[in-house]
């Protein structure tokens, strides 16, 4: 038994190297000065992160993709948080489109959503063709699945209905009690599906690139057009990418372990 | 208590008070976003410049170039699947096997590279193994080989089917993990008491437990790697035809563009999918 689990434990050793290892040799060659063929830089030097930092262009582009991403993600929850709530507490029937709704992305990935958006807008009046608007309109459709499932299942786990007749039958209103009842219970159900949403927006390219193209330039878009640059301040570039993706899983980790907390009614 | 049976919109709106403004804002959203454009696609697929046509169709199954491109993306997109899902399930029973907290640990730590893929992963792979990646020159220059030389290149199939193999191995476990659950320790403890060995245990009793999961995961993987689009695009750009790429440059490529192609062969790949979707919510959803 013994000599079993020492197995499993060295595949999976060899399993976290593998899946650390472009991570780490990204990470290395973007502080490289030197390095020829060891398996360490020689020489290390911190000029690229210099580079980057004090290009307006790259601190706009993570700003851009920051905005969007974040904008977007409080939209997706603040739409479909209190739908999620009408379609348990009344439309029943809902909770079925929703399960619908949810897998459209699974048959629509995002080069085929882009080319059916672009063509929708380009015949529709209004210039609002190769917008940020569109964009806004797409990353709410392929994050729905996502957000759907986690205020679904944050919904499960505080037992919202009980809560929810409890309160009617003490009188009170079905929207306050879904303000004043279900969402202090739900924060942290709302919390981690922002933190996720704004984590798989952050990588999105194929939208931004098909739908809005350089216009908008994000992080995505600037180190695609970076590639063509010398390897260093790309892999700066994606370097900063995957730290800022690491801080918000460790906020979602964070923020879904915390001990819960009872079930408490805001006063 | 004398109270109306029939509802109309005015009193559900009046009842659910603001709640209804988001639930309008949704459907208006989904109309827009996804329903328009897949009806959009669906008829423009049959559409041309001179009217309604099956040409496009015809085009998109005997031209060579787009046959090509379709059988290219459904090989890398089973054998990334395939390998993924091997390595997925078996990584997913070694982490399982852990103590509770190691595995909780190594799980976050899987799932936040289920985000690296696409551009970040295209390059991080250029700088490791590219002509003058990092290992490539290291093995070059200390151990002597000559990757390249002797056959790899990242820049291939070969090279494809490796970074996207990387980037399904960790969705591969997270779909299988809460799967494996079911194989219980009780269970082979009893089958060890009847006198199975290990490799009858897992032919018999393990792998056919875990098959509808598997399979089911097997349809997510593939559907996966066939609308992947960034991380081929960073590598390869239009040098390999892919589906997804081909589909995007009829649309927005400057020499080539044929919107109405473009959407026959996204329908293709659409439909492609729907079959996946279907085989995955018979298998996937029961098992898990």
């Amino acid at each position: 038994m013994g000599k079993k689990n020492t197995g499993k434990k060295v595949f999976v050793v060899i399993l976290l190297i593998y899946l650390l290892l472009p991570i780490i040799g990204t990470l290395l060659y973007s502080i490289a000065g030197k390095w020829d063929s060891t398996v360490l830089p020689q020489t290390y030097t911190g000029q690229y992160y210099v580079q980057i930092f004090s290009n307006p262009a790259f601190i706009s582009s993570l700003l851009r993709s920051a905005e969007i991403s974040i904008i977007s993600a409080l939209i997706s929850t603040a739409i479909i948080l209190p739908c999620v709530f009408l379609g348990l507490m009344r439309y029943h029937s809902l909770i079925n489109v929703f399960e619908v709704l949810a897998m459209i992305p699974f048959v629509m990935p995002g080069v085929v959503l882009s080319i059916g958006l672009i063509q929708l807008f380009s015949a529709l009046p209004g210039n609002l063709s190769g917008t940020v608007f569109v964009l806004l309109g797409a990353y709410f459709v392929i994050t729905l699945p996502y957000t759907y499932q986690t205020i679904r299942n944050s919904f499960r786990s505080v037992n919202a209905k009980n809560m929810v007749e409890a309160a009617e039958v003490l009188g009170c209103s079905e929207s306050k009690a879904f303000v004043k009842v279900v969402l202090p219970n739900v924060m942290t159900g709302v919390v981690s599906s922002l933190l996720l949403n704004i984590s798989i927006l952050f990588g999105d390219f194929v939208l931004v690139n098909l739908l809005v193209g350089a216009g908008f330039e994000t992080v995505q878009i600037f180190l695609y057009q970076a590639l063509k640059d010398n390897g260093h301040v790309p892999s700066a570039v994606v370097t900063v990418y995957m730290a800022l993706i690491f801080v918000i899983c460790l906020l979602a980790f964070i923020v879904t372990s915390r001990p819960n907390r009872r079930a408490r009614v805001k006063k | 208590m004398g109270k109306q049976h029939s509802v109309t919109f005015r009193d559900e709106a009046k009842r659910s008070g603001a709640l209804w403004i988001p639930l309008v804002l949704l459907f208006l959203i989904v109309i827009f976003f996804e329903i328009a454009p897949a009806a959009y696609i669906l008829f423009s697929s049959f559409n041309s410049d001179d009217g309604m046509t099956f040409a496009n169709y015809a085009e998109a199954f005997t031209s060579r170039y787009y046959r090509l491109a379709l059988m290219n993306s459904l090989v890398l997109s089973i054998v990334s699947a395939l390998i993924g899902i091997a390595i997925g399930t078996i990584a997913a029973l070694c982490i399982k096997s852990l103590s509770a907290g190691a595995s909780d640990r190594i799980l976050t730590f899987i799932n936040t590279t289920t985000n690296y893929a696409g551009v970040p992963l295209a390059f991080a792979f250029m700088v490791l193994l590219g002509t003058t990646g990092v290992v490539t020159v290291f093995m070059k220059n200390v151990m002597g080989i000559d990757i390249y030389n002797s056959g790899f290149n990242l820049y291939s199939w070969g090279g494809l089917a490796l970074v996207y193999v990387y980037f399904q191995i960790p969705l591969a476990i997270m779909l299988m993990y809460p799967a494996v659950g079911s194989i219980k320790d009780s269970t082979r403890e009893a089958a060890k008491l009847l006198g199975a060995n290990n490799f009858k245990f897992w032919t018999r009793v393990g792998i056919p437990t875990l098959l509808p999961a598997i399979l089911g995961s097997l349809c997510i993987l593939f559907a996966n790697a066939l609308g992947a689009y960034a991380t081929a695009y960073a590598l390869v750009s239009s040098n390999k035809g892919i589906l997804a790429i081909c589909v995007a440059n009829l649309v927005s490529g400057d020499i080539s563009a044929d919107p109405y192609l473009a959407c026959a062969l996204a329908t293709v790949m659409g439909a492609i999918l729907m079959v996946m979707l279907f085989i995955k919510s018979k298998l996937y959803n029961r098992s898990v």
